[in-house]
């Protein structure tokens, strides 16, 4: 019986998969419901943005052109691509569909000039198509959709055709840009510039503005409101850092307040003297705001206008805006506060008057939306720029959740969060950043390139002294306590600045392997033999799951999946700059893993589990000490059926079997260790790590994994549109697991196959994706390495001889056609994608769409040209300091099309 | 002060509280309107099983038109039914259900009806489908697919009325403490979903906080000074703003919450001697809150129940373990000590070899269904326009993801209570639509139980969700109007 050992539960951002296979009848677009414009869409401006619907004769009808390129986007649904399965209605012109005729009904044509209810295109917008005709379109929608009308009166005036190519520069989908074009940059190119906008503070920004967050629940993050602030940009937008639409509305306002008072503490309270308090580092080291906040002495009951000022000066720019106040901003401050000391009756009420003013600043605009309107110069083409101030809280949240000039924060027990820069933690957060706001030079392209190379990533191993803080110098100060110190221990010596590991999260999309939920996630694996004594049963504990569990969850002093892959990824990403080699390719095919060890806490001295006492005790393993003192004689159990026993903290010894996963076993507990050179036979890159594997697998060993992963590489490695999942009708999946849940008699790919391969219907937006899935059925729906993947009968009719994975493909579809062909596994695909420079590419587009928060337009070829070029001399942070330096940036444009 | 969970019960329940709310609600016939319609809809995560709420004489019945099979101790039976007209069981003997005594014995059952049957094949049922269940749309990797039900009732005038919340959303979850919010279950629109407060002490601060402690009465006042302040800032910096009419949108959307939040204090105050007759007890003053799931479900459902009675919204949502969160609870406070550290996931996986498991599930959907009786026979009590407060009030409870642990989505047990006032019939009958894949054109779905709410609520919508083609019959549930 499974039972419940910890309080404290993780975060699930993402949900799970469904627990079984879905998959999609028809095609429609991910988007659907928006035919005029998503509201995740925010695209650039200059040169190549067109007018939308071409000539029309009558304007009036060129929306009917923008209806079918926004909501029938896709590859794989009306499109004449490789997976277009039914009338091209995107990539040709509107003249032409009066030739066509529909897929589902021969004998109709999809437009008949004059006569709408004799146009097939009609009658499926309105859900007159007969029997015989396939579903209303848009697929999903439960009624005809408003335009419809627009069709019928676009038809009825006699489809007139001088629309032009509804699936031109006019579509809001990015991925209907051709790449090669995206990655030229034509001599004559007009200057480019993004458009002016303004950004509402994200989740993690506010949350490194409260100490007590920072701080954490007994060391973890999630323990407080402040990481539990209602400003986490939520789906279905493409990043995080899209700010298209992202404003506060009620629901956020009422879920704000809860977290305000946590929120206001940060320099009301400000008092390091008090056991497990914190402090803002700095902010009254030379006393001048003595007069404003603390007990000391010098604390005024009325305080004068200069210490008001003083007082308010440093709030702003350290605090709350981390800019200059316009005038009339100040002012407003500064009377509120005043207004606020004159109420207080007692001196000794100063925390709770500042913590008011406090709460107020936190819900002004300033505080909660960042500039990029471009308050500069206009230059001749009518861009304006960003001023200094700007730039540098752009700059700064390209890399960091923590904007330039931020004062640090530290708890009175003497952890600090650390900066970025782990040589230097003497100063506020990007300092550097501000500073050369500051001087003037902080738009040159050199000094943007020294900022990021400074900020961007690095190595931190520790173990050097720190002039300007109480703690030790253990390894990876960035992470600071944002991470259980027990675990800093174990994290990696590289790191990256929050928004490039950010970046990589959210490409990958890996942290949902921390959440996913996966039923048995041992299945199939070598540990999961039939015959083997220690093979698992559905009602007893699955010892590779337990192992595969605690890698999510963080239960023992071990870190999670997640972490895994940070650490190997910023290895990656570090090592490719410093050796000059391409970090695309490196991140394809590294083999160098950050793993865990199943040695923590197991420790050296030899004991007897069966003596342990009730609560862990043993008598032969004395006293412990640390936060979880009862010692225990902790056990890993090998594959080989071999123990290995050894007194350690008990709540350590968690970490057995967490290797296994990663098909290993024995991963000792030191720092050399855990680097570990793969085999090459069982994985290659990041899309063979488990993380990746996890987040995009499914439920069970046996469902539709290989459809999950095969949609993520069209889309983020292939930059294609696939029509999203949600439309699934349940008849549609996966047949019935025949047989017990233990001798399930199909395999994964067997049961996709059975799904979709006799069906035309499904087949034309699953070729998509499952040829692209199916290398990665050598893993499991974990990660975990398939030793066999489905059982067959033994001549006595017992279900126990083992299926040998197959995780061959054909690939005919790829953009990249030299990539089609046939594989033999994950292992293969990788090698090969590696040198794709069309996934290369794509991976580019990826990271301007994140770092620039919109999607790339025609606007953007020269700077998408120029980062690639950087990219091409081996650093990501210098692709990154490319984009940064680049007018796409630093330029604004009034009003652009959003 | 340790009160029990009866005492608590009856701490919402009584005269009192229902004598101190005659004043708002002869506010309501006095301004010439129509009596209100409530909404309060409870979801459990990973189903409740239908056998937990089956009587005898459903039984019976089933068993006439099962497909030869005995239906008997089977936890669930579309695959045997045959039936392609709705079978309607009068005088459900409430009693003989494993979940449902409460409603016998609080003189409930006239009010109340249970549905089997309706299916929701396009949420893809499975361990839970997410907001899918309220919204009769797919959600895929967290996104849902489409509005669910309470929104669009919170937002319909009729319903919404002067309230000062169009929705209250509270919830439970495996650990209290942590999460303050959960985004499993409603949604806003396709793409948007919707907060529901899984802190039971973060809602009773945001819903009672006016009549709270002394601490959070002078939070409650002073957040006037701070929006005042918030409010004129907004104001300055949107005169100042010189970008494009979408920026301007995300400064003019923060600028209309401010105002809302800001009228919605003044409403508040003016209904506090209400909301402190109405508040139960703050939910940390029993020890249990921080160690029992069952308790918080409780007290999350006494904190809707009272934002309803208390005039602050006319829509509220409860929910107990939904999305992911089914698979990390356990109920200490199970009547059967050996389960009471089991996690829900393991104890449905060994419900089929191991009786005790099976039990414990479902005395867990029987505490949740006394629980629930015990709002409504406050409600019942409580007089309203028309009747009493419950015949005003629609109450729903539903699982969210189906029929069973692994769902396919094909029979979601319902449990309604209440809205005889609102056109809904409920008679104490138990209603069994023809199956998913038997019944033919005379099978329901939910999407027509949501269609249902929206008649209740005086705006008929006859196609909600997102059924598209597989839409069996547009309009609501026949029987029930």
């Amino acid at each position: 019986m499974l039972k419940r050992t910890r309080r404290v539960r993780r975060v699930i951002d993402v949900a799970v998969l469904g627990a079984a296979g879905l998959f999609l009848v028809h095609c429609h677009n991910d988007d659907q419901g928006s035919a005029t414009g998503g509201p995740d869409r925010e695209v650039g401006t200059g040169g190549g943005g067109g007018s939308g619907g071409g000539s029309c004769a009558d304007p009036t009808f060129a929306p009917v052109v923008r209806l079918f390129a926004t909501t029938c986007a896709g590859t794989s649904c009306h499109s004449n691509g490789p997976g277009g399965q039914f009338p091209p209605l995107v990539d040709e012109p509107a003249s032409a569909w009066i030739d066509e005729k529909s897929h589902a009904s021969p004998n109709a044509s999809l437009v008949v000039p004059g006569h709408p209810e004799q146009s097939f295109l009609y009658l499926k917008l309105t859900g007159a198509q007969g029997p015989s005709g396939g579903a209303l379109m848009p697929l999903g929608a439960a009624m005809p959709i408003a335009q419809a009308d627009l069709v019928r009166a676009w038809i009825a005036a006699g489809a007139p055709s001088d629309c032009g190519a509804p699936g031109g520069p006019d579509s809001t989908d990015p991925n209907k840009l051709d790449q090669a074009s995206l990655f030229t940059c034509p001599a004559n190119h007009p200057p480019p510039s993004s458009p002016a906008r303004i950004r509402r503070i994200d989740s993690p920004e506010l949350t490194v503005s409260i100490p007590e967050a920072l701080n954490g629940f007994n060391g973890q993050p999630g323990g407080t409101k402040g990481y539990l602030n209602p400003f986490r940009v939520l789906p279905p937008i493409a990043y995080s850092t899209y700010s298209l639409g992202q404003t506060i509305d009620t629901p956020t306002l009422d879920l704000y307040f809860e977290v305000l008072p946590e929120v206001a503490r940060t320099w009301s309270h400000n008092d390091p003297a008090t056991a497990g308090g914190f402090r803002v580092v700095g902010i009254n080291d030379d006393g001048k705001i003595a007069c404003m906040i603390g007990t000391g002495p010098k604390l005024e009951s009325s305080p004068t206008d200069a210490c008001i000022d003083t007082f308010l000066d440093r709030y702003l720019s350290m605090g709350l805006l981390f800019r200059a106040p316009t005038k009339d901003e100040r002012a407003e401050y500064r009377q509120f506060l005043v207004t606020l000391l004159k109420n207080e009756t007692d001196v000794s009420n100063r925390p709770a008057t500042l913590g008011l003013f406090e709460q107020g600043a936190w819900l002004t605009a300033g505080a909660l939306f960042r500039s990029e309107e471009g308050a500069g110069a206009t230059d001749a083409t009518g861009r304006t720029m960003l001023t200094a101030d700007e730039l540098a809280l752009t700059l700064g949240g390209m890399l960091s959740y923590h904007r330039p000039g931020a004062a640090m924060l530290a708890s009175g027990a003497g952890r600090f969060t650390a900066p970025e820069d782990p040589d230097d933690s003497c100063h506020p957060w990007l300092h550097l950043i501000a500073e050369a706001a500051k001087d003037g030079s902080l738009r040159k392209p050199d000094k943007i390139k020294e900022l990021f190379r400074q900020y961007g990533g690095g190595t931190d191993p520790g173990g050097g002294p720190l002039a300007c803080t109480k703690g030790t110098s253990g390894k990876r100060r960035d992470l600071g306590p944002e991470v259980d110190n027990r675990r800093l221990r174990q994290r990696g010596e590289y790191w990256l600045a929050p928004r490039i590991i950010g970046f990589f999260r959210e490409w990958l999309g890996y942290a949902a392997g921390d959440t996913s939920f996966k039923d048995a996630p041992g299945r199939s694996s070598r540990f999961d033999l039939p015959g083997d004594p220690d093979r698992v049963t559905e009602s007893t504990l699955d010892p590779t799951g337990l192992g595969f569990t605690r890698l999510q969850n963080q239960l023992s002093s071990e870190n999670n999946l997640t972490s895994h892959l940070d650490d190997t990824i910023a290895r990656v990403v570090v090592e490719s700059a410093k050796n000059g080699k391409d970090v695309f390719e490196e991140l394809m095919t590294t083999r160098t893993w950050r793993l865990p060890s199943d040695r923590v806490g197991l420790g050296t001295v030899s004991c007897d589990p069966a003596q342990n006492g009730p609560m862990g005790a043993n008598p032969a393993c004395g006293a412990c000490t640390g936060p979880d003192s009862m010692c225990a004689c902790n056990t890993v159990k090998l594959a080989d059926h071999t123990k290995l026993t050894g007194c350690g903290v008990r709540s350590a010894a968690l970490g057995a079997l967490m290797a296994r996963v990663y098909n290993l076993e024995s991963i000792p507990d030191d720092e050399a260790a855990r680097w570990v050179d793969m085999s090459e036979t069982e994985r290659m890159g990041v899309l063979t790590h488990p993380a990746w594997l996890s987040a995009h697998g499914d439920n069970f060993q046996d469902d539709a994994s290989l459809v999950h992963r095969g949609k993520w590489i069209r889309e983020r490695l292939f930059c294609e549109t696939v029509p999203g999942l949600e439309l699934v009708m349940v008849q549609a999946k996966l047949n019935a697991r025949q047989g017990t849940f233990d001798a399930p008699p199909d395999s994964a790919r067997d049961r996709v196959s059975q799904a979709i391969d006799a069906n035309a219907t499904c087949h034309g937006c699953h070729r998509l994706m499952n040829p692209l899935g199916l290398p990665f059925e050598m893993y499991n729906h974990a990660g975990f390495l398939r030793a066999w993947d489905k059982l067959l009968p033994d001549p006595g009719g017992k279900l126990t001889v083992l299926h040998t994975p197959d995780a061959t493909s054909t690939i005919d579809n790829l953009p990249d056609q030299a990539l089609d062909g046939a594989y033999q596994n994950a292992i293969d695909f990788a090698r090969k994608v590696s040198k794709s420079q069309y996934a290369r590419r794509c991976f580019i587009r990826q990271a301007f769409r994140y770092f620039m928060g919109r999607d790339e337009t025609m606007a953007d070829q020269c700077t998408l040209t120029a980062m690639e070029a950087s990219l091409a001399q081996g650093s990501f942070v210098d692709m990154l300091a490319t984009l940064a330096a680049s007018d796409t940036v630093q330029y604004r444009t009034q009003g652009a099309a959003q | 002060m340790s009160l029990s969970r009866r005492s608590l019960l009856k701490a919402v329940a009584g005269g009192a509280g229902a004598f101190a709310l005659l004043p708002i609600l002869e506010q309501i016939t006095r301004a010439g309107g129509a009596a209100p319609r409530r909404f309060l809809i409870v979801v459990e995560g990973n189903c409740y099983e239908p056998i937990t709420v089956r009587d005898k004489k459903t039984l019976d019945q089933l068993n006439a038109h099962s497909n030869g099979a005995k239906v008997d101790d089977l936890r669930w039976w579309f695959q045997q039914t045959t039936h392609t007209s709705p079978l309607i069981v009068d005088d459900t003997q409430f009693d003989t259900t494993l979940a449902l005594p409460a409603l016998a014995t609080e003189g409930l059952a006239k009010k109340a009806a249970v549905l089997f049957g309706l299916s929701s094949r396009i949420t893809g049922g499975g361990h839970t489908a997410y907001h899918g269940v309220l919204s009769s749309s797919r959600t895929v990797g967290g996104i849902p697919g489409g509005k669910t039900i309470d929104a669009y009732l919170a937002e319909l005038p009729a319903v919404r009325g002067m309230t000062p919340y169009d929705a209250v959303r509270v919830g439970t979850t495996s650990t209290v403490g942590v999460e303050q919010l959960a985004y499993y279950t409603c949604a806003l629109d396709k793409g948007r979903a919707a907060a529901c407060i899984v802190d039971a002490l973060a809602a009773y601060s945001l819903l009672f906080g006016v009549v709270g402690s002394p601490a959070q009465q002078q939070e409650f006042a002073q957040r006037k000074t701070i929006l005042d302040f918030a409010n004129k800032d907004l104001s300055r910096a949107l005169a100042a703003f010189g970008g494009s009419s979408d920026e301007r949108k995300k400064l003019e959307s923060y600028i209309a919450s401010l105002e809302e939040v800001s009228k919605r204090q003044d409403v508040i105050q003016k209904l506090s001697g209400t909301l402190a007759s109405v508040a139960p007890p703050s939910p940390d003053v029993d020890p249990k809150y921080a160690t029992d799931c069952l308790y918080r479900f409780e007290t999350q459902l006494r904190l809707a129940a009272a934002s309803l009675k208390g005039g602050l919204t006319n829509v509220a949502v409860v929910t107990s373990g939904t999305g992911d969160d089914f698979n990390f609870l356990t109920y200490p406070s199970a009547p059967d000590p050996a389960y009471q550290d089991t996690i829900r996931h393991s104890l449905h996986h060994q419900s089929a070899d191991d009786p005790g498991s099976l039990k414990t599930i479902h005395d867990v959907t029987r505490i949740q269904l006394d629980a629930i009786a015990a709002v409504a026979k406050d409600l019942d009590d409580t007089p309203d326009k028309g009747g009493t407060m419950l015949d005003n009030t629609l109450i729903v409870f539903i699982g969210d993801n189906g029929e069973q642990h692994h769902s396919s989505a094909s029979d979601f047990p319902v449990v309604l209570l209440g809205g005889g006032g609102m056109g809904i019939n409920t008679g104490g009958r138990t209603i069994v639509y023809p199956s998913v894949d038997k019944g033919g054109k005379g099978h329901r779905q939910v999407s027509n139980l949501w269609n249902t709410l929206s008649y209740a609520a005086g705006t008929p919508m006859d196609t909600f969700g997102q059924e598209g083609p597989t839409r069996v019959a547009p309009g609501p549930l026949a029987e029930l109007m």
